[in-house]
């Protein structure tokens, strides 16, 4: 075959290439095109020195007859003083035959153990730059001619372009495939797809190890976790877990960010100075043992006749730094040795890689702040109902503390223990803690930090700072005072606007960082502690007050209740007898208006008294006793006359107000007495009632009006009532249930009247319920305002007295 | 001529009371005024024409009720000092500041304001025959 023939073939055959079997396919065609039994391309290893003389050679890719495939093992260096590193070094074609001086000595294995007998070899260049030679072989007795050598360099000087195009479709699709597996939307986990791509890269590049370590979000800075391998020899790569860095070769691309290639580890000592001088500073432990570890993997008795422990790792970085690093490891096939263009791809791969797991670490520290967030929301809203709960009861602060510690263990990762320390006598003292740790701890329980003791939290409230975070035993050696395992620590302020009341401590024995959110999450509890601190100090203030009032109000009412009682008795025979002496008739003419006012007073002082006595009773809560009897229409009659003569007395004549009985309302009740209604009451109370109403109408009343009082039934003769109607301020709507509370007087009632205290009309009402019946007021209409004492009617139970 | 006195009472038994009894003991003309929106409206006629003394009770309503409503001053809002206000009404005007002011009050010592009265105001309880406030007033006259 010509050279134009064989280039021909080579280009299409490497036109069809997906796998890196494709490199073996075109040193077929090389084999085949030179008439050979087989072909090899030879590397000089990274760090020789070919000028030098210092370095050797190794096989890079091979194709021989696949049934010698199965007995040689294609994976043999070869020194720079060989005839191939000559080849390589002066950059001529060559050829010779065994039994050629130049050939090395001994004459290496796998031309021992193969039928070559003739060479040709020719030089290359590889895309890269780096030196490489093109050799043949024939085993007949049939030995290589010149123009078989101008034949394989015309090969040699296509093939490394050739030799590309295979290894970049192989990377390509290598880049293509991690990319499909990270935008593939199945539910696969991060952590799965990261297994799917360690294992296409286990494919592309067959070897015995493809492992990824990264640091997560939960790990400890500068820890690696081992975070998926695709492994067919477990030793010595998954024995660790993790690595630091700096820690061996993986841990130096870590440290570096610089990716690591090493063509043999089991040479390592024997390449140590140009691995070093390559990669400084980088170290190896347990360099030695690997070589003897692999021989009884591969089950070689000579550890020299195995293959290459070949090593290539790159890190995973991003703009905001180093994630970790992949690293594959001893390749099970030709090519045995990893050459530029795989380091190359995998640290594209690493960069795809570092990419996505920065943005997963960012989607997840966002999933995590919001399910914090989410947490803390909710745990405010159960801490507000276990405030409120807590309010309905007894405050029990430490309790609530504790809720608001296990808010907080419960919302920042990793949290082993908390205290929250209040101020006290220029103290910090312990108030609540939380967490197992304090089990039988001697400080759980009400421990003094005296104020300063240059403590951290004593620090911190003595300066007024904000949230702080201390992860620096070295720094801050108080972090271990109470615990010595704690490696973090976090003081939020207890504290409401300018107030500081204490501090919330929050521990941790974790390595792991707190998350990014945690000191705003610190500060909103801590102020929401201050905030209910300080609700509780100004409730315990006002519960303070509320007990001293309240004394006060049963020491008035008390003495009240006195007056009352020394009162009643003389004013109400006073009443009495001045009454006696109109009803009787037993007085001249002229003296009757008088007498009229004298009753009139006293029966105002009366009503004074009595409503004295039931707002004792009623401020010392107890209920309006009744004592009942029927209220017939006579009583009624007497109790209404009375009323009207009473405060027509007692008002202004000026004034020209008129107090006017309907009598005919009273009469008309007469002829219901059929239906056998009866209304029970207590009669003194009742007209206690009526004639409060009754001042009211005289107070508010306008000028020259009539205030009315009538009887009538109501509801479908379900209801009696007594009704005061007067022309006066207008009453709306809104004032109605306003009028009826104790002490209420309107502006407008103050500056008609500068006597009375807005007790009147709440007697009435409790009066009134205290009858099953009500006060309603009715909002103006008309003009004219209706205030009524409603009874309901108990029918079947006797004879209605109301029309005797 | 008649001595004249001005009465401002808002209880009408009371004012039927001390006005008899000025009536009685000086033989004088009283005006008995029943709140201080009534004293307040008429305090240009009673400058015009000004009484030798002003007996006014300390706690006195503003108005009876009425249909029309007038505006209070913000100032008089509190019945229990209608009476000293009344009493710097009279000394602010030029016309009225040499009356002679009685303020007193039929509840106690208490019922007596802490702060200090105008000038020349004097304040007393008056006793249920009156014969104190009679006192306060022939004391003022002479």
């Amino acid at each position: 075959m010509n050279s134009g023939e064989a280039i021909l073939r080579l280009v299409q055959t490497a036109a069809i290439q997906n796998s890196l079997d494709g490199i073996s396919a075109l040193l077929r065609v090389v084999t085949e095109s030179m008439e050979s039994w087989g072909a090899l391309l030879w590397l000089a290893v990274p760090g020789s020195e070919a000028k030098a003389g210092k370095g050797r050679l190794v096989v890079l890719a091979y194709w021989i007859p696949p049934e010698a495939a199965e007995t040689l093992q294609v994976w043999h260096d070869l020194p720079f003083d060989s005839m191939t590193g000559r080849v390589l070094q002066t950059g001529c074609a060559d050829k010779a035959s065994l039994g050629d001086a130049r050939i090395a000595k001994p004459t290496p294995r796998f031309i021992e153990k193969s039928e070559s007998r003739h060479f040709c070899l020719a030089p290359m260049k590889m895309a890269d730059g780096s030196a490489a030679v093109l050799e043949v072989y024939r085993g007949e007795d049939r030995s290589f001619h010149d123009e078989d050598v101008a034949v394989l360099v015309q090969l040699a000087a296509v093939l490394p372009a050739l030799y590309s195009t295979v290894t970049d479709r192989v990377g390509f699709s290598l880049l293509d495939k991690i990319s499909e597996i990270r935008r593939a939307s199945d539910k696969a986990t991060v952590s799965g797809k990261l297994k799917l791509i360690v294992g296409e890269i286990a494919r592309v590049f067959p070897c015995l190890e493809v492992s990824l370590f990264l640091n997560g979000i939960d790990d400890e800075k500068g820890v690696y976790n081992l975070s998926a391998y695709k492994t067919q020899w477990e030793g010595p790569w998954n024995e660790k877990a993790q690595y630091e860095a700096g820690e061996g070769a993986t841990g130096y691309v870590i440290k570096t960010g610089k990716t690591v290639r090493i063509v043999d580890l089991g040479r390592y000592e024997k390449d140590k100075a140009w691995i070093r001088s390559e990669y400084p500073e980088m170290t190896w432990s347990d360099s030695l043992s690997i070589r003897d570890r692999a021989a009884d993997y591969f089950k070689t008795t000579d550890p020299e006749a195995g293959p290459p422990l070949s090593f290539l790792c790159a890190p995973i970085r991003t703009g905001e730094g180093i994630f970790g690093a992949i690293r594959v490891s001893v390749s099970t096939q030709s090519p045995y040795y990893f050459d530029g263009w795989q380091a190359k791809f995998v640290e594209m791969a690493a960069v795809r890689i570092g990419a996505w797991w920065q943005e997963s670490v960012r989607a997840l520290q966002k999933d995590r702040e919001i399910l914090a967030w989410d947490r803390l929301m909710n745990g405010l809203d159960g801490m507000n109902k276990f405030v409120l709960a807590q309010l309905r009861n007894r405050w029990d602060e430490p309790a609530f503390f504790r809720e608001a510690m296990r808010l907080a263990h419960m919302v920042i990762p990793n949290t082993d223990n908390s205290d929250v320390r209040m101020l006290e006598d220029g103290a910090l003292v312990t108030k609540a803690v939380y967490g197992k740790d304090w089990d039988q701890h001697p400080l759980a329980k009400q421990a003094r930090y005296p104020l300063p003791d240059g403590s951290t939290a004593s620090h911190l409230v003595a300066n007024k700072k904000g949230v702080t975070t201390y992860e620096n035993a070295d720094k801050a050696p108080c972090i271990k005072r109470i615990f010595a395992d704690t490696k973090k620590f976090l003081v939020a302020p207890i504290e409401a606007g300018e107030s500081v009341y204490g501090v919330l401590i929050v521990r941790s024995k974790s390595p792991r960082p707190f998350p990014p959110n945690t000191e705003l999450i610190a500060r909103i509890l801590g102020q929401q502690l201050g905030l209910y601190h300080s609700l509780l100090l100004q409730i315990q203030d006002l519960q303070a007050e509320k007990q001293t009032h309240q004394r006060l109000i049963h020491t008035q009412a008390r003495t009240i209740g006195d007056v009352h009682h020394q009162v009643k008795s003389p004013i109400i025979s006073a009443h009495r007898a001045a009454g006696s002496l109109i009803t009787n008739r037993l007085l001249p003419g002229p003296l009757r208006p008088d007498v009229e006012v004298i009753r009139g007073l006293c029966g105002k002082v009366e009503r004074v008294v009595r409503n004295m006595g039931m707002f004792s009773d009623l401020a010392n809560d107890k209920a309006v006793r009744l004592n009942k009897a029927q209220l017939s229409r006579e009583v009624l009659l007497r109790m209404l006359r009375e009323a009207c003569v009473d405060h027509r007395s007692l008002t202004d004549p000026e004034r020209r107000i008129e107090f006017h009985l309907e009598e005919k309302s009273l009469a008309e009740l007469a002829g219901r007495d059929k239906v056998g209604e009866v209304v029970g009451a207590d009669i003194p109370l009742i007209e206690q009632c009526v004639n409060n109403l009754l001042d009211n109408a005289a107070k508010y009343s306008f000028d020259q009006t009539v205030v009315r009082v009538a009887c009538g039934v109501q509801s479908k003769r379900s209801e009696f009532f007594i009704s005061v109607t007067n022309e006066g301020f207008e009453v709306k709507p809104e004032d109605a249930s306003k009028l009826k509370k104790r002490g209420y007087r309107s502006e407008r009632a103050v500056r008609a009247s500068g006597e009375g205290s807005g007790i009147g009309l709440w007697i009435v009402d409790e009066i009134m319920r205290a009858h099953g019946g009500r006060l309603a007021i009715t909002p103006t209409q008309n003009g004219v305002n209706d205030f009524r004492l409603v009874f309901s009617i108990v029918k079947g139970i006797g004879r209605l007295t109301l029309t005797q | 001529m008649k001595m004249r006195i001005l009465l401002l009472e808002d209880d009408f038994l009371q004012r039927r009371d001390v006005k008899a009894a000025l009536e009685r003991e000086f033989d004088a003309d009283v005006l008995a005024l029943s709140c201080e929106k009534e004293f307040r409206d008429h305090v240009d006629s009673i400058a015009e024409q000004p009484p030798s003394v002003a007996v006014l009770d300390i706690m006195v309503r503003w108005a009876s009720a009425s249909r029309e409503e007038s505006a209070q001053p913000t100032d008089a809002t509190d019945p229990s000092k209608a009476g000293i206000r009344c009493a710097r009404i009279f000394r602010s005007d030029g016309r009225t500041k040499d009356v002679q002011v009685i303020l007193y009050s039929v509840l106690g010592e208490e019922s007596l304001l802490d702060e200090p009265l105008p000038e020349g105001v004097l304040s007393v309880v008056k006793e249920h025959d009156c014969q104190n406030l009679i006192e306060s007033v022939r004391s003022a006259i002479s």
